[in-house]
């Protein structure tokens, strides 16, 4: 049950800075479509025959293997009872979520490494991540996030989990700098082992504040291959099980087996990025709520008391006494809880009122992340076995009116037209809906 | 899955099939085919030992002239590996057969179909060493093998049984009160000079019930010093017939399983008394019904049953289908003769992990003596003489008995009876073969000898040393030629057998004749005397070796006396060798005597060598090469140091401390780039406690911890369990950790590394053999002049061999991968790398040959973020394997292009 009994009247709604992701957001964009382009460039390739892109060992080109797992990764969810249990097992995909980045700075992070573009490795995870964390905070609204980092066998947070991304990001640069004083070079660089069991029980302490119906997830990029561990380190993973902490970790250089355990035990995913592209792809599939396992106590819907909190500003000059947390006098912005009418700091929603408790988010982000719950169905290419008829055969793509190719082209399971990669891509990005089914 | 292999149905327990295992197959039937032998190569983790067991299986289904599949393995971890795969297979054929019978009744076939699956049912068991084996309370508790099996001697020889039989009806009143082995000892003289021996066979025969002490000497009740009769083994004894010699139909068995469980579980009830003449002996075959049977699981059998597993296993080898046990049993003639000795001719004989075969071949006919083995055997002497007398003064009798059997020349066909218990050479078996001639001398049917039964003349003992008095002046004598010689040695003296022979004759008068009959002699007389502490006279039966050896065979044997290991000269530490130098020696009477023997492995390159070493033309000699879906290997070879040293461990190079540092610059450059394990593999005991000191100073270990945790074997055992066990939980919790080896050690020949145990592997130099040994440089001569192969040609052949077995270890699987280095300037050259076994040489290529230690590192650094970030493509493999229709469709390509090759022999199966 949703308690929406204020209007919203209020434009801006608590994300203060549109314009600045917006720019981001069309950076990341203009990515994605440029290594599509790159991915159908491969497909061109392979034309011509099966192997034609094996180079001779048996193994396959970077490009056409990642093809070919969105492909797969396509296939698994299209087939129909797939489907279904997908789209029933997204319900409840965790529309609240949080979670805990954790960045290694260990020695083996300051490393060079041809296969990324800055001097070391840090600067472009650094980017990696910023542009990933802009990416999740617009696809999900209602999470709190933010980032701890591992250096010299300890791990540390960064700043407080809050919905506010760009400060998250700030201050996770402030952390690799330190404060530049000669005192603070402890808190800067990247040096020391890494402690996974550490940042595991760091996270913990993080996450385990938050209401237990959110989704507590913890993804953790690591360049180092060993964890140099105080005790046993699946002591905490047990831990982190109970506390349904669900962790994924990203490796820069190898795999290792206790990494992947750690992902195993905790229903997480274990990957290693090739690159710094590669690495962004890696941290763009966490943006998507992961699904629940269903039968467990995530799949099952809940009700929730909700607010739709306003957010006033006062005059200049005037001041207000506003629940923060100091309980101080506060000019500014600020919002009020819509049951107990509590004054709460102004800044980024979703928060929770400090007096009753309330979840107070706003409308426009539930109708944000309300895709999360009733995804898309999957277009279905028209080559493959058992797609469905299109209903014209019309040899142009429904949604932008471009010639398609032969064998190129997808059909949508419901409205069966007929569409283009392009529009797949743009229908599953960005509109969440089908221009067909419309 | 179940398919048509050139007209005979081959049941295989998974879906697919790798293409390699086809051919493999393929190559198997023509050799089964042809009853040749067949040396096949085929790299670890494509599955090669079910694809054996599954071929030969099923041939031997649809042929039952075909005897038992005798699977020999080298340690007993892989032989329980191999009884795992079975069990699966052999659930899956039930499965399939069970089926076709079902169908079979309502096509009103029932006759054929029933008795098809009679057949279908398989007896597998492995056999081990009684320590492996024993359920016994106090008997287990023997540390090592020899204290197991000669505690079980004590209770199961037959004139110990034979004794309680008379203590229990009271003829030597003070026999149960026997407390320790001493007083047992006299005891035992005491109740042998009341009762005279009777024939073993008439005995048996008219054998009283030995009733009421068995229960008192039951498990329970019994502490172990008074232990005197084994439960177990008595009511195998007495409730079961012997087996007969079993004939070529494997299918009666199982029939009379049901009566032998009803009968036995009444023996038990009645605790009273039991007695086993009014239980009629039960047929031999129903003592185990057919299943596959791993240790574990024929102990557990005999504790239910109240069996002693290890004599169970050996009655039930006669009519098994599948036998698994070590190599030992075929190759060691004297262990060979009593195991193995029943096998039927047909039988089809697998030595798994072969590559080292030669090697097994002559430690098995190879005798070393030292002065302090020379003591010990003057001390048995002795006791053996002292023994003689009491036995003149107790029972002068039981001497002459065997005197005069020996004149009538009885000494070969098997009066003395006993019950064919046995040996204990099992596991292992690295020890010159002397854990199997110690073990042998018990109770044997037949008097074994050390020596080939092709070469076991026909003649009686000669007649100076048919008294046991004489025969033991002249071990005496031989000792002392010994004695002189060993002490004597100055300098390496080396010679052929023959000269020998001629300067023992002139010294002591000894004559090749009668040594060649000493090891015979010396068991009938330690029969006689009633010796159960076989253990104990070691000595004394290695000279007994020596001298039958020495005398029987001319030529493939030299005599080598070093007064001084070669390493340390100061030291003087004599050793007098009798080493076999032909490898053929030993093998060949099994290749001689079985329908068809497969000798395979992951590492036979270069393949005809093989056959030439061991003296056999294979039907079927290939290299089967390793499809493979991603590079889960990949070779480089390391040649120079990043300050541009020249890597060897070339003799002049070991005492460049340059090139050890580079090596340690290697070492911490894959740590630093490897993650989890890492083993490193050096290739001596003395080079690398040299390397790892000289790193120890220059700060190289230091930097080598900081990125994984360093373990190293050591010469001690228990020592290396331990650091291998510390360097798998290192591994396992995310530390990484780096394995100190040796190349010819425990680790690399039977440890695997697989999977995150091991990414990487650095094999540093190359593995030669010690090349100033006089007992190599013995070999290699003979080899030159018998066969024709040059030094050099098998010196890096055994050295390349060695190195592919260490790099071997990290990759058992195709879902594995890992890295190895050749860290040596000599693996650059062709010669070298052409003796890589197929599957590792093809996976070179240029650009990995003749790299420095940074590209090395580079390299590492790609592969492994290239094999974690390219998943195990299931889609991917698919492609590669072979499923049930595509074999189907490769039968009937193979059909309509051969013709009529069909022989009409093959099953067609509804």
């Amino acid at each position: 049950m949703m308690e929406a009994d204020e209007p919203l009247e209020h434009d801006n709604d608590g994300t203060n800075g549109d314009g600045g992701d917006f720019n981001d957001e069309d950076l990341w964009e203009a990515q994605e479509i440029s290594y599509e382009k790159l991915y159908l460039l491969g497909d061109n390739d392979n034309e011509g025959g099966d192997n034609a892109n094996e180079n001779g060992d048996g193994s396959t080109t970077f490009y056409s293997l990642i093809k070919k797992k969105r492909r797969v990764r396509l296939a698994t969810s299209s087939s129909s009872a797939a489907a279904a249990a997908s789209a029933a097992s997204r319900v409840g995909g965790g529309l609240i979520r949080y979670l805990v980045v954790g960045v290694d700075f260990s020695a083996a992070m300051g490393e060079r490494d041809a296969d990324y573009r800055h001097p070391s490795k840090v600067g472009q995870v650094l980017t990696s991540l910023e542009r990933f964390l802009i990416a999740f905070g617009d696809a999900n609204p209602l999470a709190h996030f933010g980032f701890l980092v591992a250096r010299n066998g300890l791990a540390k947070r960064v700043h407080e989990l809050s919905p506010d991304k760009h400060m998250q990001c700030l201050k996770l640069r402030q952390s690799l700098l330190g404060s530049g004083s000669i005192d603070d070079h402890e808190n800067a660089g990247c040096y020391g082992d890494f402690s996974l069991q550490n940042v595991l029980a760091c996270a913990l302490s993080s996450l385990s504040g938050f209401p237990a119906w959110g989704r507590r997830e913890c993804v953790i990029v690591a360049a180092a291959l060993s964890t140099c561990d105080p005790g046993d380190v699946f002591s905490v993973v047990e831990k982190c099980r109970k506390e349904r902490v669900r962790v994924s970790i990203i490796g820069l250089g190898a795999e290792v087996f206790a990494f992947q355990r750690v992902c195993q035990r905790t229903g997480g995913t274990y990957a290693v990025a090739r690159n710094g592209e590669h690495l962004q792809e890696l941290l763009a599939a966490h943006v998507p709520p992961p699904p629940a396992d269903a039968g467990s106590a995530e799949a099952t819907p809940r009700l929730l008391n909700m607010g739709f909190p306003r957010l006033t500003r006062p005059l200049p000059g005037s001041a207000a006494f506003l629940v923060g947390k100091a309980g101080v006098l506060h000019a500014g912005e600020y919002h009020t809880c819509p049951r107990c009418r509590a004054r709460t700091t102004g800044g980024a929603l979703p928060q929770t009122c400090q007096v009753c408790d309330l979840f107070m988010a706003s409308a426009a982000h539930l109708s944000r992340t309300y895709h999360h719950l009733d995804p898309l169905t999957p277009y279905v290419e028209e080559a493959s076995e058992g797609a469905p008829e299109p209903r014209v055969s019309s040899s142009r793509c429904f949604g932008c009116c471009a010639p398609l190719q032969a064998k190129r082209a997808l059909v949508c399971p419901k409205c069966r037209h007929r569409f283009c990669f392009d529009c797949d891509d743009l229908a599953r990005e960005a509109l969440h809906v089908c221009p067909g089914c419309l | 899955m179940r398919f048509v292999l050139d007209g005979l149905t081959v049941f295989f327990p998974y879906d697919y099939l790798y293409p390699e295992q086809y051919e493999y197959m393929k190559e198997l039937k023509r050799a089964l085919d042809a009853k040749g032998h067949a040396a096949l190569e085929m790299p670890t983790g494509t599955g090669k030992t079910i694809t054996l067991l599954s071929l030969i299986t099923s041939y031997q289904l649809a042929h039952p002239d075909v005897g038992k599949l005798i699977y020999a393995t080298r340690t007993v971890p892989e032989m329980e590996k191999v009884l795992a795969e079975l069990k699966g297979l052999q659930k899956y054929r039930e499965k399939c057969l069970r089926e076709d019978s079902a169908a079979g009744d309502e096509a009103s076939a029932v006759a054929a179909s029933s008795g098809e699956y009679e057949r279908g049912s398989i007896l597998a068991l492995g056999l081990s060493s009684r320590k492996n084996m024993c359920i016994h309370p106090a008997a287990i508790e023997g540390a090592d093998r020899e204290s197991v099996d000669s505690m079980c001697r004590k209770m199961t020889a037959s004139w110990v049984r034979s004794e309680a039989v008379d203590a229990a009806h009271g003829t030597a009143a003070a026999a149960p009160m026997a407390t320790d082995d001493a007083e047992l000892q006299q005891v035992r003289d005491a109740a042998a000079a009341a009762a005279p021996v009777a024939e073993p066979n008439e005995r048996a025969a008219e054998q009283p019930p030995p009733v009421p002490d068995i229960e008192d000497f039951n498990v329970g009740n019994a502490p172990p010093g008074t232990a005197r009769l084994c439960s177990f083994y008595e009511r195998l004894e007495n409730d079961y017939a012997r087996p007969v010699i079993a004939t070529a139909d494997n299918g009666s068995n199982g029939t009379a399983a049901a009566g032998a469980t009803t009968t036995t579980t009444a023996n038990d009830d009645g605790s009273g008394n039991p007695t086993p003449q009014q239980v009629p002996k039960l047929a031999a075959s129903s003592l185990l019904p057919p299943g596959v049977y791993t240790l574990e699981d024929l102990r557990e059998y005999g504790k239910k049953k109240g069996l002693c597993p290890y004599f169970l296993a050996r009655r039930a080898m006669t009519y098994a289908n599948v036998v698994v046990y070590n190599y030992q049993y075929l190759i060691d003639p004297k262990v060979s003769a009593m195991v193995s000795r029943e096998l039927e001719r047909e039988c089809v004989v697998v030595f798994d992990e072969a590559h080292n075969i030669d090697n097994v071949c002559i430690e098995a006919l190879s005798v070393n003596l030292r002065s302090h083995t020379l003591d010990v055997a003057g001390r048995n002497l002795v006791k053996l003489g002292e023994r003689v007398e009491k036995a003149k003064q107790t029972d002068a009798s039981r001497l002459q008995e065997e005197y005069s059997r020996l004149v009538s020349g009885l000494v070969n066909s098997g009066t003395l009876g006993g019950d064919g218990a046995g040996t204990g050479a099992g596991a292992g078996g690295g020890d010159g073969g002397a854990g199997g001639f110690l073990a042998a001398g018990t109770e044997l049917e037949l008097l074994q000898s050390p020596v080939l039964p092709a070469d076991v003349l026909s003649e009686a003992i000669p007649g100076n040393i048919r008294r046991a008095e004489h025969f033991l002046a002249f071990l005496r004598r031989l000792l002392e030629y010994l004695k002189t010689r060993l002490n004597g040695a100055k300098t390496v003296e080396s010679e052929s057998t023959v000269t020998f022979l001629e300067s023992l004759h002139k010294a002591s008068g000894i004559d090749s004749k009668s040594l060649r009959f000493c090891y015979d002699r010396l068991s009938s007389l330690m029969r006689t005397l009633e010796i159960t502490e076989m253990d104990e006279f070691y000595g004394v039966q290695l000279i007994a070796d020596l001298a039958t050896l020495v005398g029987t065979y001319k030529v493939g044997f030299a005599v080598i006396i070093e007064p001084f290991d070669a390493r340390l000269p100061a030291v003087p530490d004599p050793i007098l060798q009798l080493c076999c130098l032909d490898a053929s020696l030993a093998i060949h009477p099994v290749l001689e005597r079985f329908r068809s023997v497969i000798i395979t492995s992951g590492t036979l390159s270069p393949l005809d060598l093989y056959p030439k070493l061991l003296r056999f033309r294979p039907v079927a000699l290939r290299a089967l090469p390793m499809t493979l879906t991603r590079e889960c290997l990949r070779p480089v070879v390391v040649t120079r140091g990043a300050d541009l040293t020249t890597l060897s461990t070339r003799f002049e190079d070991r005492g460049d401390d340059n090139v050890a540092t580079n090596y340690g610059k290697l070492l911490v450059a894959l740590a630093k780039t490897v993650p989890d394990g890492l083993v490193c593999f050096f290739v001596s005991y003395s080079y690398m406690d040299r390397i790892v000191s000289l790193w120890d100073r220059e700060g190289v270990l230091q930097q080598l911890s900081q990125h994984k945790l360093v373990f190293v074997e050591t010469t001690d055992v228990v020592e290396t369990t331990l650091a291998l066990d510390n360097y798998r939980r290192a591994c396992d919790c995310g530390r990484g950790a780096v394995f100190l080896s040796i190349a010819r050690g425990k680790v690399s020949e039977g440890i695997d590394f697989d999977r995150h145990y091991g990414r990487c592997v650095v094999m540093m130099g190359v593995p030669y053999q010690y090349t100033l040994s006089r007992v190599l440089r013995a070999r290699l001569e003979y080899l030159r002049e018998t066969f024709a192969i040059r030094e050099d040609d098998y010196l890096s052949f055994d050295a390349l061999r060695q190195a592919a077995q260490c790099v071997g270890r990290v990759i058992r699987s195709k879902n594995d991968y890992g890295l190895m280095v050749f860290a040596d300037c000599r693996y650059n050259r062709s010669d070298k790398r052409n003796k890589l076994p197929g599957w590792i040489s093809s996976q070179l290529r240029d650009a990995h040959l003749n790299l420095s230690v940074d590209m090395c590192s580079h390299v590492a650094r790609e592969y492994m973020k290239k094999l974690a970030t390219v998943p195990l493509d299931e889609m991917e493999m698919r492609k590669h394997l072979l499923s049930e229709s595509a074999l189907a469709q490769r039968g009937r390509l193979a059909s309509s292009s051969s013709g009529k090759e069909d022989d009409g022999t093959a099953v067609v199966l509804p």
